[in-house]
């Protein structure tokens, strides 16, 4: 994966500050590839429990905003997950197969 | 060469004011709505057109405001920010009471999320545009405050 020690630890800290116990944050997308180069963040955000829409998205907010008090503004993509969804969005499913863990807070 | 101080804070205002009227009427008419769902804002025209009105006006005014206000502002104050990264002229407003930094980097969340359209499930983007447009309002009130302290 191609992230920076300091990137890490930004998440980590994000994660905790912003996103309620239990929350598991990976990284997808070209940056679980070594071999690739630059591209954004892709973060998977799934919480551990049923959470309304406009909470998810507050929360994102929230989070993304930390990040960028962090790092500075970076291209952060952050997708949200809920265990409520009966039916699986594609994005998500497609970020699940790729995911490395990083963080559960 | 550089404008004077007073003529790019002027010229930064006249910008940010243009877009502040705008959003302000059409938050208006939004507000005058009875809360649509996201169905209908895809499917009429005019509700299209409103939100899509609301979401522009709060880009650009968030635009002025970062590309212009703030350079004005702290010029305006003698600031020797010429240098600065924009994380350190938004932690000296903050700390001169012009903006809130969470809430600023928040917009910029919104902002960033409105350059593309994601595949999300259909209640998060309804979610997502509920939340964009009391962004826009709220930027909207963080700017007259701010435009309040100005000459």
């Amino acid at each position: 994966m191609r992230l920076t020690l300091q990137e890490r630890s930004a998440i980590a800290e994000a994660a905790r500050a912003t996103l309620v116990a239990g929350t598991q944050v990976s990284l997808f997308g070209s940056r679980t590839d070594d071999q690739a180069r630059g591209g954004d963040i892709d973060l998977l955000v799934e919480t551990p429990l049923p959470m309304p829409a406009a909470e998810l998205v507050a929360r994102r907010q929230a989070f993304v905003a930390r990040l960028y008090r962090l790092l500075g503004e970076r291209r952060i993509d952050v997708v949200m997950a809920s265990p409520a969804t009966a039916v699986t969005p594609p994005v998500v499913a497609s970020a699940r197969q790729q995911a490395v863990e990083l963080v559960r807070t | 060469m550089t404008a004077p101080p007073v003529d790019r804070l002027a010229l930064a205002r006249w910008e940010a004011d243009r877009h502040a009227a705008v959003l302000d009427d059409a938050l208006a008419r939004w507000r005058a709505l009875p809360a649509p769902s996201l169905e209908a804002i895809e499917s009429d025209p005019a509700l299209r057109q409103l939100t899509d009105q609301i979401l522009f006006r709060f880009i650009k005014l968030q635009d002025t405001m970062g590309e212009r206000l703030i350079p004005a502002t702290l010029g305006w104050l003698v600031e020797p920010f010429e240098d600065w990264p924009m994380r350190d002229r938004l932690d000296r407003l903050e700390k001169l009471g012009y903006l809130d930094v969470e809430a600023w980097l928040r917009w910029r969340e919104i902002r960033n999320r409105l350059a593309h359209e994601y595949p999300d499930a259909p209640e998060l983007r309804h979610a997502q545009l509920l939340a964009a447009i009391a962004g826009a309002a709220d930027i909207l009130a963080a700017y007259r405050l701010w435009a309040g302290r100005l000459p």
